[in-house]
C-alpha cells in the first residue's frame, strides 16, 4: 500500500468526535394501542394491545485524529498526536487500544525518498488525557492492559512518538486498533445479532461485523541533514612556480593552501551545536598554520569573518601526532537540497 | 308489570351490548422499516420482522382490528401514545377511512398537524413531528361484521 493510499484511508476514517446520546441498550420501547368503539350506540369496553421490545446493544468505537496528517514531528523530541476515541455505542464499554506499525503491506512505514525502505523503527507511548488536553503520563495505555470504561463521551488519547532513528522527511504510518470489551475489561464481546430476534432479549451488534475500529495515522519526521565537505585550494606557489595560476599551481613545499570545511544543512530543521574538528595532515606543524586566517562564512553572511576561540590540540593516530583544530560551535538554519544552508570554516597553511 | 318488563328489556339490551365488548379484536405489531434500493436506484421501504432494534432504526407499528361480532362497530377510535425514547416520523401515520389527529400534550387534546402549536422559548410555534406525543385515528365509517382494517405509523428510536 502506497503512502498516499494510507493517507487517504486515514482521512476517510475520520469520524466526527461529536457523541450523540442514544437510547441505552435494554431500554424498553413500549407501544400501547387502545381501541374504543360502540355497538348499537353503546360504549364498549376498550381493548388495549402492547407491542414491546428492548433496544439492542450497538457496539461501535470511532477513532479519529484532529491532527493534520502526516503530523510533523521532530527527531529526538517526544511530541503528541491527538487522537479522539469516541464511544458511539449505546452502552458503557471497556476498550483496548493497540498500536501496530509492522504489518507488511498495510502498516509498513517508509521514506518519502525511498518507499522501499522499511528498515526504520518507531516507538509509541500512549497516554490518556489528563482532562486538560495534556497527557497523563501516569496512565499509559498498553496493548496488553489498561482497560478504561468509556461512557458516551470523548476520550483523548495521546500518541507519543520518539522517532530517534529517523531521518529528515521519513514518513511513518501506523495503525491504531480499538477493541471493545465488556465493562469488566476482560470479557470479549460476542456478536449474537445473527440469533433469532427475541423482543425482550438484548442482542449485541458489533457494527461492521467487528468489535474494533482502526485508524491509520502518519507522522513525518523533520530533522537536520548535515554533511561536511573539506577542500584544499592552492592559493600560491613559491619561486620558481610563483607565476602559475589556477590548476597549474602545484602542491609543493612552500605553497600556500586554503583549507575549507563546508558544513551543509539540507534538512528541514535547524542544526544546532555544529562542532567542526579538523585533524590536519601529519606533515603540517604548528608553524605552518596562519592563525590569522581562521575565518567563517555563512549563507546569511557570505563574506568570511575572522574567528576567535579556535582551540588547537593534538590527535594521535598510530604513532603519529597530528594537530587537531576545534572550531567554535555554530547553528545552521533549516535548508533543503535545492537551497542548502552552509557554514564554511577556512584557514591557510604553508605546505612544509 | 309493564315497568318490570321495560326494566328487564333494558337490562337485556345492556347485557347484549356489554357482551359485544370483545368482538372487535385488536392486534398491535412492531416491524423494522428497512429502505431497499433497487437495481435502478429506486428506493422503497419494507416492513420486516425485526432482527435487531438499535438507536436510529425506524420502527413501524401496524395496529389491525377486525369485527368478529354480530353487530357493526361504530365510533371506532384508536389512540396510541408515541413510545418513550422514540420520535414520530412525519407523515407516517396512515389508515383507510380514518381521520388522523395528533397531540402534543399527552393526549389531552388532538388536532391536525397544521393546527398544532407548542410553546417554545415563550413563543407559540408550529409543532413538528418531534413534538407529537400521541397519534389518534378515528374511523369515519362503521366496521361491518366480519370486516377488518388497520392503521399504521412509524417512529425512530432515539
Amino acid at each position: 500500500m502506497k503512502i498516499k493510499q494510507l493517507f487517504t484511508l486515514a482521512l476517510a476514517a475520520g469520524i466526527s468526535a461529536t457523541s450523540v446520546a442514544e437510547t441505552t441498550y435494554s431500554t424498553l420501547i413500549s407501544n400501547t394501542a387502545k381501541l374504543t368503539y360502540k355497538v348499537n350506540n353503546v360504549d364498549q369496553v376498550p381493548d388495549e394491545k402492547k407491542a414491546d421490545f428492548v433496544v439492542d446493544r450497538k457496539v461501535r468505537f470511532s477513532l479519529s485524529s484532529i491532527t493534520a496528517l502526516p503530523s510533523a514531528v521532530t527527531v529526538g523530541t517526544p511530541q503528541f498526536i491527538l487522537y479522539t476515541l469516541t464511544n458511539d455505542s449505546n452502552a458503557d464499554l471497556a476498550f483496548k487500544l493497540s498500536p501496530s506499525d509492522s504489518a507488511p503491506g498495510v502498516t509498513a512505514y517508509t521514506s518519502a525518498v525511498d518507499d522501499t525502505d522499511t528498515s526504520l523503527s518507531i516507538s509509541y507511548n500512549l497516554y490518556e488525557d489528563n482532562g486538560s488536553g495534556a497527557p497523563d503520563t501516569s496512565k499509559e495505555i498498553l496493548s496488553s492492559d489498561a482497560m478504561t470504561v468509556l461512557q458516551s463521551t470523548d476520550l483523548k488519547v495521546h500518541l507519543r512518538i520518539a522517532p530517534n532513528q529517523a531521518n529528515d522527511m521519513n514518513i511513518f504510518a501506523h495503525v491504531l486498533t480499538t477493541t471493545a470489551y465488556e465493562t469488566d475489561g476482560a470479557t470479549a464481546l460476542v456478536d449474537n445479532s445473527a440469533d433469532k430476534w427475541v423482543a425482550e432479549t438484548v442482542q449485541t451488534v458489533l457494527e461492521n461485523n467487528a468489535d474494533f475500529r482502526t485508524f491509520t495515522g502518519a507522522v513525518q519526521v523533520t530533522a537536520a541533514e548535515v554533511t561536511l565537505e573539506k577542500t584544499a585550494t592552492i592559493l600560491s606557489n613559491p619561486e620558481p612556480f610563483d607565476g602559475l595560476a589556477g590548476d597549474q599551481m602545484k602542491a609543493i613545499p612552500g605553497a600556500k593552501v586554503l583549507y575549507s570545511m563546508i558544513v551543509k544543512n539540507t534538512g528541514s530543521e535547524a542544526a544546532t551545536a555544529i562542532a567542526v574538528i579538523d585533524i590536519l595532515p601529519f606533515e603540517i606543524k604548528d608553524g605552518d598554520i596562519d592563525k590569522t586566517t581562521y575565518k567563517v562564512a555563512t549563507t546569511a553572511n557570505p563574506t568570511p569573518v575572522t574567528i576567535s576561540g579556535v582551540v588547537q590540540g593534538t590527535e594521535t593516530i598510530g604513532s603519529d601526532i597530528h594537530i587537531k583544530l576545534t572550531f567554535p560551535e555554530y547553528t545552521i538554519p533549516a535548508g533543503s537540497i535545492a537551497d542548502p544552508k552552509t557554514v564554511t570554516i577556512s584557514f591557510e597553511v604553508t605546505l612544509p | 308489570m309493564k315497568t318490570l318488563i321495560k326494566s328487564l328489556t333494558a337490562i337485556a339490551l345492556l347485557i347484549s351490548s356489554i357482551n359485544a365488548w370483545s368482538e372487535v379484536e385488536l392486534k398491535n405489531e412492531a416491524f423494522k422499516v428497512v429502505t431497499i434500493t433497487s437495481e435502478n436506484g429506486a428506493k422503497s421501504e419494507q416492513w420486516q420482522t425485526p432482527d435487531k432494534m438499535l438507536p436510529g432504526d425506524k420502527v413501524g407499528y401496524q395496529i389491525s382490528f377486525n369485527n368478529t361480532g354480530k353487530e357493526s362497530a361504530t365510533d371506532i377510535v384508536i389512540a396510541n401514545p408515541i413510545p418513550d425514547n422514540t420520535v414520530y416520523v412525519a407523515g407516517s401515520a396512515k389508515g383507510l377511512n380514518t381521520d388522523i389527529a395528533f397531540s402534543t400534550d399527552g393526549g389531552k387534546t388532538y388536532a391536525q398537524p397544521s393546527k398544532l402549536f407548542i410553546e417554545k422559548n415563550g413563543e407559540r410555534v408550529q409543532a413538528t413531528a418531534a413534538d407529537y406525543t400521541n397519534v389518534r385515528w378515528t374511523l369515519n365509517k362503521p366496521l361491518a361484521v366480519g370486516a377488518d382494517s388497520s392503521v399504521q405509523y412509524a417512529v425512530l428510536i432515539k
